[in-house]
This record gives structure tokens, C-alpha cells and sequence, in this order.
């Protein structure tokens, strides 16, 4: 049916392409390549630039392995949250109930191991209060309620619910979560394993796998997928139960930390763990991020306080730091995009017809 | 070029009437388009063009009236319905995933999955999806960038293209479908719309059946095969591209000229 | 008849507010914590209120107040009392007004406030005298513009000078006992805008010093949740590697301090705490936690409570000046 002779005579018919330069070059130029360099692993260069900082200055604390391990421990929480936030960020909702579901997760997990339910299953159930929460988010926003509101509603849901089934006070007591929280293997405390678990399934989910491929187009243009006839709405509930699933999770790792689990939702996850997405350039209008550079953000604000503690600073100095940085790196992000923007509309002969580029 | 007199027309409406209240948005009009005919819809606002482009998308449902597709009667709840029945319109704020690049946007919904167990968890065969949007491209006579340059990286013609080709792929095949464009050229250069005409007259000696609604005449003359024009919500003309002029359309569109059914 | 009976009312307002005053006039000149001046006024006004009691905490939400106000119904039931629970959720404006009404319509016979801002808890104290409602308010005399004990008001309060001094001291002792009277030590406080934290770290940083002269302070860490003084402190133990003392004013601040030092594989040779939950003692008992200071809010509630009915049955006599009992828990009991 696809005779291939129909394309010559139309391509007869077509228009001599009007840019001059027949040259194909195969790559872009230096220049756009760099500053997409630069806006891609920027963080990264930040994270070493940090590194060898407080190496000098901090000497001889922090250049150790012990001091590593403690940096990416406290990372490690971070980044789970940082996780959850990039994901429901990247769906196009920023979901600020995270605090509150960690609290109640942490609350009905220690509530069942003290009441002697095998720990696998309190984890579970943990997780589950995740999945469930999430979807609530996603359910209730589909009705056409603005996300974020949504999400400070359940908050409130949450705290109170962790509140009640906690009875008010903290649960004490959980050693028998200890082997996810101050234990180490290979000299590495469990969190950090857990985080790069997460961050290693999550990478590959969100660019190699159909589901995560179409959450990710969502984010970016919901209607695209509709088109394609593929259900938007479904994939938005999804970004959210990921994002339920992320704060369960750390508030279970912080529980196992701690050996307690607190029913107080505190405030200071998000604000640490958006700090860190939006250090990884992830911009607020979704449809675009990279969960490893969350990781390095995670990271970045680890070692910032962690090097201002061992110098004895107080770390709200390290707070004030971060935040500049953040503003520092916005700015960066937009000088990068329109450089490149300018670069490439100059260098562009786009023709259809001049082959690839 | 032009179907053969013994099949059936690949979408026919007849005595479609659309009324909001008192008003006649579409009055006791008749289109057929064939496969591989261009068809172009042409109107000043409010001549009814998109409400007609809209009802044989399945986005309106008409107050009376037949539509018929490949012969086959059908009535479109929705434009899903229409999507099952072959017929896909290209919208005109493109819908293009900006971040993603070329080869994940034509492969969305239709992602090709890996064979064994990473398939089953989900994971996509990239380069199986890339060589395949490749060869769909190259039916089509297309030549673009690189399936791995993101889409927010293109110019708006090729915008346009990948757009076009997404609908195109999904209209292709053994039962030729329908493609619906939305003023497919309004934001694009002089040199960008002739790269458009050349996709769309590709598509339309693939087998595909193109309605074109557009304010742009020269496009119209130039790619359609005939055109049908449209005046406060009644049809006054259905000519051959071929057997009319500028000044005849013009007249049509303005109501300067009476007209041909009157 | 009407106009009459508001006449009749206003002057029972008057002789009301006019008798306390008087009384106050009468006895300002010689103030002494347990008198009662027998006033020549109209009589006890308690004898006619009530024996309901509102108790209005900071807010509810709190387990400990939560727990407090649990308390004082049981304690108060069992004598025979009723109790109003009123929660203002740390808005003064609301303590104010809720207090007002029930002391205005004569509802309770005895009033508990622990004030969300003492600055504005003024017009309640003179609003309660007036009505001769016995009233209770945590805090010293002088942080409500008096200087020594007032008619139908006890003041409450707690003694962070010697909350902190306890602390200091206990830590001293443990440096002394267990490493010659020297060492790197930990400072964990609680952050800044609470309630008496100048006087707190000053009176243990001095007690400290006098307890074991060779201690020092290396640094300070600010704890708000345990979590994140977990993560902090084991930052700080790097920048120190030699600390062996931490005294914390809260719990948060020594379970977290225990759980850094595990973490790092670190023996914490001397751990005092201030504040004393149920899982601190339970380490000061197994020897984990050196001493933790506990304020006694159990007995606080029954010496409230029954100053409280004593000066219901003399609301016009001067009230107590009473301070929050404070225990010093060790291994040794």
C-alpha cells in the first residue's frame, strides 16, 4: 500500500529549501553545548566546589569517611522527601501534605509493631497509609480542586489523624526498626541504601519505562497525552501516589532512625526537601526534572550544614547560605535557557528538508 | 489524487444542522471528502468552519443530521469515539510534550515495550520505538532532526511537522483514516507553510483523507483539491480547486457572491 | 419596675467591685503571703459561686496540657468540684474573652489560667478580683505589674534559675565522678522566644562551672525535634571528637545527643537532661542518662488545685506565690 516510487514525485514538487548553508553539522555548537552543560550538571560542579571548600576550611573534620557517611545519611532523608516532592512537582502539583502523611505512616507502623504485629507487616501497612493518601490527593484534585489547596487540607488531615492514633504523645520504643535506621552495611548507614534504592528505581521508571514516560508527559502537557488517548487523569493520580508513597516512606526511615516516631508533622520536610528540587533546577511548572540532581541537591544541603556545625556556626547561617544559593542557581537556570535560546535560534537553519542535525 | 467513483467517501455529512438556541451555527450543510483528497474549508469567523471541523471530530454533536464514515453510519458521543472510527484531528495549539523529545511524542500511547521480564515491568524499547518513528517518518517523506532532539528545541515548522505526523501515523494503514487540520499553517513563515503543504500532499497520495479549515487562500489553492466554502452557517460553494479563482472564492467568503446553491 | 431592678443590679455590681477594692486599700499596707485579711466588706462572694472550676491552658493540643486538664478533672471530681476546660489554641485575644464570660456570668467559682501572653492578662486578674474569683496564673507576681502577692490571685510559676542550676550541677557531679572533673561538653538548647531560656542557660553554664571548673562548653546546638538533633549533634561530635558531656534542655535534645553518640560508635560518658519523659527515665534508670531534671507537674497540679479551694473560701485574702516542684532523677532513684 506504501508505495515508496509516491514519495520521489512529490518531492519534485518541493520548494528548494531557502537557508544557504547546506552544511550539516551533526553536533550543536560548542557554545550551546556547554551552557547545557553547565544548567545540567551545574549542581553537580556545586556539590564539588562544596566538597573541596569545606575540606580546607573544616580541616581535618570533614574530609573523613565517617564524616561522608554522616553528610549522605542526612541526606538520605532529605532526598526520600526531595523524591516525593520532584515527582508530584513534575505531575504539575506541588503536594504539601507530605509532613502529615510521614506522621501518620510513622504513627500506624510503631502502633502496630507496639501492639506486636510483625515488622513487615507494620512497614507495610506504613506504605500503604502512603498509597492511600496519595490517592485521595489525586482523587479529590481531579474534581478540579487546586492541588495545593488540596494538599494543605490533608495536611491538616494527617497531623490530626497521627495526633489520634498516636494519642499525643510520641511512640517510643521501636529497636526492632533499627536495622533501617542507625544499623550500617558496609560501613553504610541504612538510609543512605534506602535513598539510593529509591532514587535508582525511580530514574529508571521516570525515563525508561512506559508509565513513567507517560507521567513525566503529563506534567509537561496533559493534553498531548489526552490526544494520544491515553488517560491524563490516571497518570496525575499516579504522580501523587508516588509522592504519598516518598513521604510514608521517610517517615518510617525517620522513625527507624530515632527509634520513635513523633506524631508532630513538621513543616521544616518541605521546606528542606523543595529547597533541595529546586537546587536540582526543577521548575515549578512541571513536566521536566532529573531525580539524581535532586539526590546531589540533598546532598549540597547535607554538606552546607554539616560544614557550618563542625566549624561551630550555627546552622540557621547555613539556611541563609542555602537560600542564596537557590537564588543564585534560579538565575543561573534562566541566563542558561535564554543563552541558549538565542544561540540556537540564530544557529538554526531548521529546514525539514536539510537532514539531521 | 482523486478517489475512483465506486467507493464510498471516506466522511460523508448530510443535512448536518447545528442550533444554539435561535441560532443556526451550521445550516443544512453537506460535505464528503474522499481518500486522498484534500479537501479545504473556508469561511470568514463565524461562517460555522470550526463548528463543522468540531462536529466531525466528535467534540460536538450535531442537532440533526447524518455522518457517514467509509459508508458507515455513526453518531460520535465524543472525540474518542471519532478517534476509534480513524479520524484524527490536529488541533491547533499542537499539544506537543515540550520536554520529551521527538521520538517519545509520536510514541505516546503506542510505546513499544521490551521483549522478557523487563517488558513486563515496563520498561520501553527506545531504539525499537526511534528506528520505527524513523521509517514512519520516511513514508511520509519526512525529514526532520533527530528523534533524540527534545521538541521544545524545534522551530515552529518543524513543530508543525512532528504535530502532523503524530495525527498522520495514526491514520495510516490498510483503511486509510481522516485527518482534521486547524489552521495548520496560522503561526508559521512563508518557507515553514510550503514544508506543511509538502506533508500534507505526502499524506494525501498515501490514501489519507485531509480537511483543511483555514483563513490562508494561497494554501488553500495551492494543496487543496477542492474547496468548500461556508457563509453564516449555510454552504454556498463545493468546486474543484481547479475550476475556480481567487476573486470567485473571495466573493464567496465575503457574500459578495450569491451563492452556488442558491 | 423595670428601671428599679437594673438599679438594684448596678449597685450589687457596684458593692461588688467597690468591697475588694476597699479590702485591697485596707490591707495593701501589710502583705504577707498566708494572710487572710478579714475584710469588713459584704462577706465572701465564693461562698455564692459555684464550686465549678475553669481551667484555661495555652491550648489543647498539647499531650502535656492535653494530660494536665485530664488531671485536674479527676483531682478536682474527686473533691467534689466540676471543671470547664476551655482552649484558646495560643490566641490571647480568645483566652480573654472566653475567661471573661464565664467569670462575668458568675459561672465558675475558681479560675486556672496558664496565659497564652501574660502582658495581657491584666484586665482578666482585676476582672476575677472584682468578681471574687479566686484565680490562679502561672508566672511570677512581677511579670503582671505587682511585686509581692495580691488578693484572690497565686501566682504560679516556674524557676528556670533553678531548673537550670540542677542541670549544670548534676553534669558537674558526672564529669567529676567519672573523668577527673574535665571535659568537652555539649550544650543543647531549645530555641530561641522560649519562656525563661536566658535565665535556663546562664543558671547551667554557671552551676556547670562551679561543679567542675576543667568542663568547657565547646558548643552550642539548638534542638527543636529529635530527628534533626539526631543529625545535628552528630555533626557537631565531628567538628569535636572529644566531647564526653551533653546536658540538654529538653528531651528531644539528650534522646538525640544518645542516639548521635550510638550512631558514631562513641561513648557518651555523662548525659543530663531536663524535662524527663517516660523513655528518659527509663535510661536514667539503665544507666544510659546520667540525672534528668523533671519539673513535677502532678504535684503542681495538686498544690494549684488546693490553693486554689482554700482561697475559694476567702477570695479576698491574698493568694500564694507558688513555684512548679522540680525532681532530680538518677540511677540511684
Amino acid at each position: 500500500m506504501m508505495n515508496p516510487e509516491l514519495v520521489s514525485p512529490s518531492e519534485a514538487r518541493m520548494p528548494e529549501p531557502g537557508s544557504a548553508t547546506p552544511a550539516t553539522t551533526e553536533r550543536d555548537p560548542l557554545a550551546i553545548r556547554g551552557l547545557i552543560f553547565l544548567r545540567d550538571r551545574g549542581i553537580v560542579v556545586l556539590f564539588a566546589l562544596l566538597l573541596v571548600a569545606f575540606s580546607i576550611w573544616a580541616n581535618p573534620y570533614f574530609a573523613s569517611w565517617n564524616n561522608a557517611t554522616l553528610i549522605a545519611n542526612a541526606a538520605a532523608l532529605t532526598a526520600i522527601y526531595g523524591a516525593g516532592v520532584a515527582v508530584g512537582i513534575i505531575c504539575g502539583a506541588l503536594d504539601l501534605s507530605i509532613p502529615g502523611t510521614a506522621a501518620v505512616a510513622a504513627c500506624v507502623c510503631a502502633k502496630l509493631i507496639t501492639q506486636g504485629q510483625p515488622v513487615w507487616l507494620a512497614l507495610l501497612a506504613g506504605l500503604l497509609i502512603g498509597v492511600v493518601v496519595g490517592a485521595l490527593n489525586g482523587l479529590i484534585a481531579l474534581r478540579g480542586f487546586n492541588p495545593i489547596v488540596v494538599t494543605i487540607g490533608m495536611l491538616s488531615i494527617t497531623s490530626a489523624a497521627a495526633q489520634l492514633i498516636a494519642g499525643g504523645y510520641s511512640i517510643p520504643g521501636l529497636t526492632k526498626l533499627q536495622f533501617m535506621g542507625t544499623d550500617r552495611y558496609l560501613s553504610i548507614p541504612a538510609p543512605v541504601w534506602i535513598a539510593a534504592g529509591l532514587f535508582l528505581v525511580g530514574t529508571l521508571f521516570l525515563t525508561h519505562t512506559r508509565d513513567g514516560l507517560r507521567l513525566m508527559a503529563v506534567g509537561g502537557n496533559a493534553e498531548a497525552v489526552r490526544r494520544s488517548g491515553v488517560s491524563a487523569e490516571r497518570y496525575k493520580v499516579l504522580g501523587f501516589v508516588i509522592s504519598g508513597v516518598c513521604a510514608a516512606l521517610g517517615g518510617l526511615v525517620t522513625a527507624a532512625t530515632v527509634t520513635e516516631a513523633s506524631p508532630e508533622a513538621s513543616p521544616g520536610i518541605i521546606f528542606t526537601a523543595l529547597t533541595a528540587v529546586a537546587l536540582a533546577g526543577v521548575p515549578l511548572s512541571g513536566g521536566r526534572g532529573s531525580l539524581p540532581r535532586v539526590l546531589i541537591g540533598a546532598l549540597v544541603l547535607a554538606t552546607i550544614a554539616n560544614g557550618l556545625t563542625i566549624k561551630g556556626i550555627n546552622p540557621y547561617w547555613g539556611t541563609g547560605v542555602t537560600g542564596m544559593l537557590l537564588l543564585a542557581s534560579l538565575g543561573l537556570e534562566k541566563w542558561v535557557s535564554t543563552s541558549v535560546s538565542r544561540r540556537l535560534v540564530a544557529s538554526a537553519q531548521a529546514s525539514v528538508h536539510s537532514g539531521t542535525r | 489524487m482523486t478517489t475512483t467513483a465506486s467507493l464510498a467517501p471516506a466522511l460523508e455529512l448530510s443535512a448536518i444542522d447545528m442550533h444554539y438556541g435561535f441560532v443556526r451555527a451550521l445550516d443544512a450543510i453537506d460535505f464528503h471528502v474522499g481518500q486522498g483528497e484534500v479537501v479545504g474549508l473556508l469561511g470568514d469567523n463565524g461562517a460555522g468552519k470550526s463548528t463543522l471541523l468540531k462536529v466531525m471530530s466528535g467534540a460536538h454533536r450535531p442537532t440533526s443530521g447524518e455522518i457517514r464514515v467509509h459508508g458507515a453510519d455513526v453518531a460520535f458521543h465524543s472525540p474518542k469515539a471519532a478517534t476509534s472510527a480513524g479520524i484524527q484531528m490536529v488541533y491547533q495549539d499542537l499539544a506537543l510534550v515540550d520536554a520529551q523529545d521527538i521520538s517519545t511524542n509520536l510514541n505516546l500511547g503506542r510505546e513499544i515495550l521490551r521483549k522478557g521480564p523487563l517488558g513486563w515491568l515496563g520498561f520501553v524499547d527506545q531504539k525499537a520505538q526511534r528506528r520505527r518513528s524513523e521509517a514512519e517518518l520516511d513514508r511520509l517523506g519526512v525529514r526532520t532532526a533527530a528523534m533524540t532532539r527534545p521538541v521544545e528545541m524545534l522551530s515552529g515548522g518543524q513543530r508543525q511537522v512532528v504535530a502532523l505526523a503524530r495525527s498522520a501515523v495514526r491514520v495510516s494503514g490498510d483503511r486509510s483514516g481522516i485527518l482534521l487540520l486547524d489552521e495548520p499553517t496560522a503561526a508559521l513563515g512563508y518557507e515553514q507553510t510550503q514544508q506543511v503543504q509538502s506533508l500534507i500532499r505526502r499524506m494525501a497520495e498515501q490514501g489519507i483523507a485531509v480537511v483543511i479549515v483555514t483563513h490562508n487562500l494561497a494554501l488553500a489553492m495551492d494543496v487543496c483539491d477542492r474547496l468548500v466554502v461556508l457563509n453564516r452557517g449555510r454552504k454556498v460553494a463545493d468546486v474543484a480547486t481547479t475550476a475556480t479563482d481567487n476573486d470567485q472564492v473571495v466573493g464567496w467568503i465575503t457574500g459578495a457572491r450569491a451563492s452556488m446553491f442558491a | 419596675m423595670n428601671t428599679s431592678r437594673r438599679r438594684t443590679r448596678a449597685f450589687t455590681v457596684l458593692a461588688l467591685a467597690g468591697a475588694p477594692l476597699l479590702l485591697a486599700a485596707c490591707g495593701s499596707s501589710g502583705s504577707n503571703t498566708a494572710g487572710s485579711n478579714a475584710g469588713t466588706g459584704g462577706g465572701s462572694a465564693g461562698g455564692s459561686l459555684p464550686k465549678t472550676l475553669v481551667f484555661s491552658p495555652l491550648t489543647l493540643q498539647a499531650p502535656a496540657l492535653k494530660q494536665l486538664s485530664v488531671g485536674v478533672q479527676a483531682y478536682a471530681k474527686a473533691q467534689g468540684w466540676k471543671v470547664t476546660v476551655q482552649d484558646p489554641n495560643f490566641d490571647p485575644t480568645k483566652q480573654a474573652q472566653d475567661l471573661a464570660s464565664v467569670i462575668s456570668s458568675k459561672a465558675a467559682g475558681a479560675a486556672w489560667v496558664i496565659a497564652v501572653a501574660p502582658d495581657t492578662m491584666g484586665a482578666t486578674l482585676k476582672a476575677a478580683q472584682a468578681k471574687g474569683v479566686p484565680i490562679l496564673i502561672n508566672g511570677t507576681p512581677q511579670e503582671f505589674g505587682y511585686d509581692g502577692p495580691q488578693p484572690g490571685i497565686t501566682f504560679d510559676y516556674q524557676d528556670y534559675a533553678a531548673n537550670g542550676k540542677a542541670v549544670g550541677e548534676q553534669l558537674g557531679k558526672c564529669l567529676t565522678e567519672k573523668n577527673g572533673g574535665k571535659g568537652d561538653v555539649l550544650f543543647s538548647v531549645s530555641s530561641p522566644g522560649q519562656a525563661g531560656k536566658a535565665e535556663f542557660e546562664k543558671a547551667a553554664q554557671d552551676a556547670l562551672k562551679a561543679a567542675a571548673p576543667g568542663a568547657s562548653i565547646v558548643q552550642q546546638v539548638v534542638v527543636k525535634d529529635r530527628a534533626a538533633g539526631q543529625t545535628d549533634i552528630g555533626n557537631a561530635l565531628q567538628g569535636h571528637p572529644d566531647l564526653v558531656g551533653v546536658m540538654s534542655t529538653t528531651d528531644e535534645g539528650s534522646l538525640g545527643a544518645m542516639g548521635a553518640f550510638d550512631a558514631a560508635g562513641k561513648k557518651l560518658l555523662c548525659n543530663v537532661d531536663f524535662g524527663g519523659n517516660d523513655e528518659v527515665l527509663a535510661d536514667v534508670k539503665a544507666g544510659k542518662i546520667y540525672a534528668s531534671v523533671a519539673l513535677q507537674f502532678a504535684d503542681d497540679m495538686k498544690q494549684s488545685f488546693d490553693t486554689l479551694v482554700k482561697m475559694y473560701a476567702d477570695p479576698t485574702a491574698n493568694g500564694e506565690v507558688l513555684v512548679v516542684p522540680q525532681k532530680t532523677v538518677t540511677s540511684a532513684g
